[in-house]
């Protein structure tokens, strides 16, 4: 079935001649798809396997939306099912991949698939060593943020999918100007996905695309193991002695604290400490005033914050001088998301440390009970001094 | 014009009672900001903690010393300038629209602030990107360098011009080109700096720690002070830039000084704690509905008086009482206060009065 073949090369721009990709000869009744993805913690996406397509269903594409959307991906030289009304169509393996959002790209690089990467928002947020490697080689283009994003550009590109994250304002986001120009997007949702390891999961997502599903199994196993390596170092610590933790801090004077149920809660718990709001049960953060957060926290063992622009307790006092009243603050035992930052404040947090949950649980254990960890170096983490 | 030369202003004299109630009032007021919050603190282990009883819990002093404290004189501070700026504007401009934003302050403040903010993701390199990186110490700088920018280039055109109107329209352009400029950086911004942008427009008394107030406090009270000086050139301008200099007051000289006590109090306030809107305009409405006069000589210290109030009100309402939660402050001023000015405004037709040409 060589004209498949031709037909796929007309449009997809890509060689067909090395034969693993495209298919030679349909055969209806094969599987085309003998390596599928099983979830074991992500809730928020499924995907069904059916002989030459599967159906991507992402439940909340962002926190309150009322619709899920569905993906069709068609096996490449296949012929596309019937139905599906409204559901966009996306031939895989798919070659050609743009992204918006850093936590996107360790994806590629678990599946080795970073060579079909073709743009990025803006390399300046990159910190992968590979992807700004490929960029300076010129083979990466800068498409822009949300609804922002350059279409003239990503049509040059000739993406096969360009991979987007929405948020409930949707007048920021990308995926209706791409769609409306008849760009296909994949809208990954990861941020909704309720359990931490549920997260990371969604790098089966991202493989479903690339028929990757065997190596996404592979590593996520592997990082579950780890996670669950490291959480049983600390499994046994007695209730009285898990340290006190809160996190956050002020933004103007409202101090977002992380729900009960956040990943940083159930990090926290993982790693045996005692999360100050622990029997909240919200997944986002909650609004609070200083005085709120200082009552229940000011005694705290561990402050474990998130600001770019800290490297020095002295910076700290210096953004609101009220910090210093904390005990936290004064035993110096405040540490900060922000050890890897790139020249440009792109917090590599955001990126390798979506897929690396067991060297964030590690920094955790490293930070609550470093006697249980004593060869670990904190990655994302720092402490203030 | 002819009439107001004969009795401009019938009942001069201001009238004590009131004026107490307002003290009274804004007493009050400061202490119940003291006394509530999220955190609930007993009333008498208040009082006790400001009596400098130092047996209570150490975390309660602290909330009251380092956090209520200081907030509840920012929301005074800041209630008394923007009242003050406000009705200083309303009579320069003869326009009962005019608050302390009219002249571009607020608007050159929010481009400082979107321009740290927001710049990180549009230019690139270079300075801003450092800058972007300060947080809420460059957002506070940012906003004091925009402000003062726009202050130092109104009071240049100000010495220049002929008309006050001219001034007026200058402030105008200036405020569209800046939200022009901050709309093209939103539109070109993640959605984090978008929120740390609109997080500072909703406005706030809390973020001001002590540090802060050691400068806030004294630029208010000189710029207070200014304004205290200038009651009888207002006075005088209110009927007229035309009759003020027909009166031999050096017309221009007073107008520079009124510009620049008023953009000195909006814009320390807003770099500090925001464009807190309202305020500026409905006070010195309120304040000539109940005290019935148009004298500034009344009505500089009742907006003052009358400012701090309504902005603690709003502060208190903002903390929400009871709950962890607190709402935006811009909100709020406007939510309480639109319905109170619109009712007083319709009952007495003081705009008349006071802006009669």
């Amino acid at each position: 079935m060589r004209k498949v073949c031709f037909w796929a090369w007309l449009v997809f721009g890509v060689s067909a001649a090395n034969g693993t990709d495209c298919v030679d000869s349909y055969d209806s009744a094969k599987d085309y798809f003998p390596d599928k993805a099983e979830l074991q913690y992500a809730e928020s996406f499924a995907i069904e396997y059916f002989d030459n397509y599967k159906l991507v269903t992402v439940h909340t594409p962002w926190p309150g939306a009322e619709e899920a959307v569905q993906y069709l991906l068609v096996q490449r030289g296949t012929s596309a099912p019937d139905g599906f009304d409204g559901v966009q169509r996306i031939t895989v393996p798919i070659q050609r991949l743009a992204v918006l959002s850093t936590t996107q790209l360790p994806h590629l690089e678990l599946l080795d698939a970073l060579e079909n990467l073709v743009a990025v928002s803006d390399i300046e947020m990159v910190n992968s060593p590979g992807v700004n490697q490929l960029f300076a080689a010129g083979k990466i283009a800068q498409i822009g943020h949300g609804a922002g994003v350059n279409l003239e550009l990503v049509l040059e590109l000739e993406t096969d999918v360009v991979m987007t994250v929405a948020s409930p304002q949707s007048q920021y986001n990308a995926h209706p100007v791409l769609l409306q120009a008849g760009v296909a997007v994949a809208i990954n949702a990861e941020y909704t996905e309720p359990s931490l390891l549920g997260r990371t999961e969604w790098l089966k997502f991202t493989a479903a695309f690339f028929n990757a599903e065997a190596l996404a199994e592979k590593r996520f196993a592997d990082i579950v193991a780890q996670y669950q390596h490291y959480a049983a170092l600390v499994q046994d610590v007695p209730i009285d002695q898990r340290p006190t933790v809160f996190g956050g801090s002020l933004w103007r004077d409202t101090w977002h604290v992380a729900g009960g149920k956040s990943y940083a809660a159930q990090l926290v718990a993982a790693a045996g400490g005692a999360y100050l709001w622990a029997d909240d049960d919200s997944g986002g953060s909650l609004p609070l005033d200083f005085e709120a957060v200082y009552e229940k926290a000011h005694a705290a063992d561990v402050w474990l914050t998130m600001r770019n622009e800290w490297h020095a307790l002295t910076e700290v006092e210096a953004a609101d001088e009220r910090y210093a009243a904390f005990a936290a603050f004064n035993s110096g035992r405040v540490y900060n998301a922000n050890a890897r930052l790139n020249a440009h404040g792109g917090n590599d947090y955001w990126e390798a440390g979506l897929v690396e949950p067991h060297i964030v649980l590690a920094d955790f254990i490293k930070i609550l009970h470093p006697d249980r960890l004593p060869d670990h170096a904190l990655k994302f983490y720092k402490k203030l001094d | 014009m002819a009439t107001a030369s004969t009795t401009p202003w019938p009942r001069l004299g201001p009238r004590w009672g009131l004026f107490l109630a307002m003290a009274g009032a804004l007493c009050g007021f400061f202490a119940l900001s003291l006394g509530v919050g999220s955190v609930s603190i007993p009333l008498d282990a208040v009082v006790a903690i400001l009596w400098g009883e130092t047996d209570q819990k150490p975390s309660w002093s602290h909330i009251i010393y380092a956090i209520r404290l200081p907030r509840a004189l920012t929301a005074m501070l800041a209630g008394a300038a923007l009242s003050a700026s406000g009705l200083q504007m309303q009579t320069l401009f003869r326009n009962p629209l005019a608050d302390p934003f009219i002249l571009g302050i607020s608007a050159g403040a929010s481009l400082g602030v979107a321009l740290v903010v927001l710049g990180t993701g549009v230019t690139g390199a270079g300075l801003l990107v450092g800058l972007g990186l300060l947080g809420q110490v460059g957002v506070v700088a940012a906003a004091v360098a925009g402000a003062a920018l726009v202050l130092g280039l109104v009071l240049l055109v100000g010495r220049r011009v002929q008309h006050t109107m001219t001034l007026l329209i200058l402030g105008l352009m200036f405020g569209y080109l800046t939200s022009a400029v901050v709309s093209v950086l939103l539109y070109f911004s993640i959605p984090e700096q978008v929120q740390t942008y609109v997080l500072w427009t909703f406005g706030s008394f809390g973020a001001v720690a002590w540090g802060q107030l050691t400068f806030l406090a004294p630029v208010v009270l000189v710029g207070l002070g200014i304004a205290g000086l200038l009651v009888k050139p207002l006075n005088a301008l209110l009927l007229g830039e035309t009759y003020a200099r027909s009166m031999g007051l050096g017309a221009r000289r007073a107008r520079l000084w009124i510009i620049a006590s008023a953009a000195l109090l909006a814009g320390a306030v807003t770099a500090y704690c925001g464009p807190i809107g309202f305020l500026g305009v409905a006070v010195p409405h309120l304040c000539r509905a109940l005290f019935n006069t148009s004298d500034h000589r009344v009505l500089l210290p009742a907006s003052v008086l009358l400012g701090g109030i309504l902005a603690l009100t709003a502060d208190l309402v903002a903390r929400l009482p009871g709950s962890e939660a607190t709402l935006p402050l811009n909100a709020v001023t406007a939510l309480i206060g639109a319905p109170v000015v619109t009712w007083i405004i319709l009952r007495r037709r003081t705009l008349r009065q006071a802006f009669a040409a």
